[in-house]
């Protein structure tokens, strides 16, 4: 199973949303911060500049306008009291009276002026106005105004009040300046108007210092009159506002009109073409009627505030990246290892060798990984003990003897080797089968396989094991009998398994059934063979009497045995003749050969050169002749001895056989000897070597024969017995001396004359018919007869 | 020699080559060789020869192992063995298969085997 290994909702995306969740609040907080804190105070800076330079200039104005009538006011006064102390000295000196000097002076006093309407007063130091220009407040006690008290107490100075006369409808701003003549009593006080002290002051003595204000790089402060005329500018100076079309005055106007305060305004300078957006604050000098203006260009007031943002917004936006990055950052940290390890989770869940993680640092990862090593290698350990048991179960599950299938239900979930095996189909096809298809329509009891099944399965419970037969059908066809083990599987998620072991017992009915038949035979059998052992029982009795004769041929046998050692003992001897006969036969042929061919060399020789001498070399060749074919004679015979068993073996007819010798040695039985022959209706064939066979008939007759020196009778009898042909051989000759009969079989033993045999006629003939399984016995009369007889195996 | 027929004769012991070249003198054109090895190349060199005798026990190689080689070259050349032991298994077998078509005994009477040697010259070979 490979796992998916997308991650739904990133770790990184969630730092990221907590980083903003946190960030976004502190970013409203600090934009507005910016903008209702920051912005709002530097503009507030700005202004304060533009207000305190405003309020400078007017601070310096107003102080030079009143030092000025101040000293003016002095001047009046202190002229005044000279004027009153010269009238004194008048006095003093008797030019005048005190009255007259007194009258005097109040003339002059009346007689001024100061400003345009102000005046000369005297109070006393009981506060009465002692003089006035204006009649009703003469000889009145004016210590019911502030100022008059003031002037009682201090006597002398500069004094600013504000003042209404009787009949005026508000009061205006005064000033005064008093001085003490003490010889009259008098406060001699020179009061004005201040607004009448325009002229005192000289506009271009602030010329400079308003020019030289500067407000943020090109502001600049300039002065006006209420009615228009430009006093102080750096650009406009000596016209009047008002009268010039071409710039711009509403705002001069509105200035005017609210006399103090802030003002935006698009100010156009001549000669220039464009109009600038300024911001001023003004201020009314009322004694002057002068407006005092502070002004700067928007922008550059501004600037600062532009400044502010960009750093402030600036920052912002470097604060979201450096928390994005380290989000991102952060993240990739926190989600590598993590990655790592699921990595290694993943491919552990493919491979079958456990792959451990890296340990790469000592934080949590690392702490993790190592527990997550120790849980693969727990897990990996408990697999591989599953696995063992898993194959062990298996095997089990694989190599039993009987089918064993899991059902669910009547459906084959799973099922072993041997399942396929008796189904004789693929385990496969087996699978997802129901066991209805698997069973005949109909079981043996005549019920229906389905509804069989169903009963069976429904009434199994969970702890009993359900046996009983059942005919099943193989894949491909084949019904069997079987015997089923049912058992429902115990444990939760199980319960709903059966697990079935089948049996396929067709083999054991079979047998059973056949055992049954055997046991019905035997019985029959049983009692058929109790009848027929009764009578042998019966046979057994007279078999014993039998029993006893065949104790006596059992006698006969053995000495029949000693007989047969006997010969072995002469085969033996005969063999190994046989070995000497084949090494010498070559070496006697040979020179054998040299007679042969020089005597017929020499033969011819004389034949054609000395034909005279033919007649009596003739007998001389005839002996060399003889002697040659005797000793040959002799080394052929010889041969029989060592002759393996390599000549063919074919039927022979021994009655033919014998015929034909008869054939071969008529010349020698015609006229002297009568052959009679005693032949068995029998078949005599007997497995062997003709050609051999002719040899040892050939030299029993011959012998027979040659026993009988005169005339004599041969009788020849063949008989059958127990698969055996016996051929006797009977002639009415010499017979054989009894010492002589043991050696008669001996090689190279002969009582014939010299040159008439060669002693190995019948020891050859022996050797013979024991190569073919048989016996050769000589019974012999001397002076009767002897006769011979030849026993053989019949081919039967 | 009144005759064009070529015998080859192989036999170890020189007298029976010299009492074969003799009494077949006038017959035969006889050639003899001492052993089957000399017999190879005589009949390599002689490819008129109509029949080979040989003798069976030589020293070195034997007389069947001669014929064996011989027949692998000279296939249509007829063999005798000529010999003073008993017919034994090896001979009965290769006069089966062909490979000798006679067999004939020490002492060996020299008008029997001028027949046979006659007969099997006329044959077509």
């Amino acid at each position: 199973m490979q796992s998916n290994l997308r991650v739904k909702r990133p770790i990184r995306s969630k730092i990221l949303s907590t980083f903003f969740r946190l960030l976004f609040p502190l970013l409203f907080v600090l934009i507005l911060s910016v903008e209702l804190l920051l912005v709002p105070s530097i503009k507030k800076i700005s202004l304060n500049q533009l207000s305190n330079s405003t309020f400078l200039i007017k601070n310096s104005i107003q102080t030079a306008a009143t030092v000025a009538i101040r000293n003016h006011l002095k001047t009046i006064a202190s002229q005044n009291r000279e004027i009153a102390k010269y009238y004194l000295q008048l006095v003093d000196h008797g030019v005048v009276t005190r009255e007259e000097a007194e009258r005097r002076i109040r003339q002059i006093f009346t007689n001024q002026k100061v400003g345009s309407s102000g005046y000369i007063y005297c109070l006393n130091s009981k506060g009465v106005a002692v003089f006035h220009p204006i009649k009703g407040v003469e000889n009145t006690d004016v210590t019911t105004f502030e100022f008059a008290r003031e002037q009682v107490k201090v006597k002398e100075g500069y004094l600013e009040y504000n003042w209404r006369n009787p009949g005026e409808e508000e009061e205006r701003p005064k000033a005064l300046y008093m001085v003490y003549f003490e010889p009259l009593d008098w406060i001699i006080s020179a009061s004005s108007y201040r607004s009448e002290f325009e002229e005192l002051i000289n506009i271009s003595d602030f010329r400079e210092m308003v020019l030289s204000l500067k407000f943020g790089g090109q502001g600049y402060a300039y002065v006006f009159s209420t009615n228009g005329n430009v006093l102080i500018h750096p650009t406009i100076e000596n016209l009047n506002i008002f009268e010039r079309k071409e710039l711009p005055n509403e705002f001069v106007r509105q200035m005017v009109s609210k006399k103090r305060g802030m003002i935006y305004y698009d100010w156009q300078n001549p000669n220039e073409d464009k109009f600038h957006k300024k911001i001023a604050v003004f201020e009314t000098i009322d004694e002057l009627d002068w407006i005092i203006v502070s002004s700067a260009y928007q922008n550059e007031v501004m600037a600062p505030i532009f400044y502010a943002r960009i750093i402030a917004y600036s920052l912002i936006v470097t604060m979201l990246v450096a928390s994005i990055l380290g989000a991102v950052l952060l993240s990739r940290r926190l989600t590598k290892p993590v990655e790592g390890i699921m990595k290694c989770i993943d491919s552990n869940t493919r491979d079958e060798a456990p792959e451990l993680l890296p340990i790469i640092s000592e934080d949590e990862f690392g702490l993790l990984a190592s527990e997550i090593n120790r849980y693969i290698r727990v897990v990996d350990e408990k697999n591989r003990f599953i696995k063992n048991e898993r194959i062990k179960y298996h095997s089990v599950f694989e190599t039993s003897p009987d089918a064993i299938f899991l059902l669910d239900n009547l459906r084959i979930v799973d099922c072993n080797s041997k399942t396929a095996d008796i189904f004789q189909g693929e385990k496969a096809q087996l699978i997802n089968k129901s066991i209805v298809d698997l069973s005949p329509k109909t079981q043996p009891g005549g019920e229906s396989s389905e509804a069989m099944a169903n009963k069976v399965v429904d009434a199994l419970n969970n702890e009993e094991i359900v046996i009983f037969e059942w005919v099943h059908i193989s894949l491909k066809g084949k019904s069997f009998d079987s015997e089923v083990r049912l058992k429902r599987l115990i444990g939760n998620k199980s319960k709903k398994f059966i697990v079935a072991f089948v049996r396929d017992i067709s083999e054991n009915k079979k047998n059973a059934l056949e055992l049954d038949n055997y046991r019905k035979k035997l019985e029959f059998l049983v009692s058929e063979r109790t009848e027929e052992l009764e009578a042998t029982n019966e046979e057994l009795i007279s078999t014993n009497e039998e029993l006893m004769k065949q104790r006596e041929e059992q006698q006969q046998t053995l000495d029949m045995l000693r007989e047969t050692q006997d010969q072995l003992i002469q085969s033996e001897k005969m063999a190994s003749l046989g070995v000497l006969a084949a090494g010498v036969a070559h070496e006697i042929n040979n020179p054998l050969n040299f007679i042969v061919g020089g005597v017929w060399g020499i033969e011819k020789y004389v034949k054609k050169n000395l034909a005279e001498h033919l007649e009596n070399l003739s007998k001389m060749f005839d002996a060399v002749k003889e002697g040659v074919r005797r000793a040959s004679n002799i080394v052929s015979s010889l041969n029989h001895f060592s002759r393996k068993d390599y000549l063919p073996n074919i039927e022979c007819d021994m009655h033919s056989i014998i015929d034909n010798c008869l054939v071969m040695i008529s010349s020698e039985l015609r006229g002297r000897i009568v052959v009679t022959k005693k032949f068995t209706s029998n078949k005599t064939i007997i497995i062997g070597n003709e050609g051999k066979l002719h040899q040892v008939f050939l030299n029993l007759l011959l012998n027979a024969s040659q026993a009988i020196s005169d005339t004599g009778e041969i009788t020849i009898e063949t008989a059958v017995f127990n698969g055996k042909l016996t051929v006797s051989i009977t002639d009415t000759g010499n017979g054989i001396a009894p010492e002589n009969i043991s050696k008669i079989f001996d090689p190279f033993f002969t009582t014939k004359e010299p040159g008439k045999g060669t002693g190995l006629g019948l020891s050859i003939s022996k050797s013979i018919i024991l190569e073919h399984k048989g016996e050769l016995t000589v019974k012999s009369n001397l002076g009767a007869g002897t006769t011979m007889v030849v026993k053989l195996p019949l081919n039967t | 020699m009144n005759s064009n027929v070529t015998v080859l004769y192989v036999d170890d012991e020189p007298i029976n080559l010299e009492l074969f070249e003799i009494n077949y003198e006038f017959k035969y054109n006889v050639i003899t060789a001492e052993s089957g090895e000399v017999a190879l190349v005589k009949l390599r060199e002689n490819k008129d020869v109509a029949v080979v005798v040989t003798d069976l026990k030589m020293p070195g190689m034997d007389g069947l192992s001669f014929v064996k080689l011989a027949k692998q070259e000279f296939n249509n050349i007829p063999f005798i063995i000529l010999t003073g032991f008993d017919i034994s298994k090896e001979l009965i077998e290769a006069l089966n298969s062909g490979l000798i078509v006679k067999y004939l005994y020490k002492p060996f009477n020299v008008d029997e085997m001028g027949k046979i040697i006659d007969e099997l010259a006329v044959k077509p070979a």
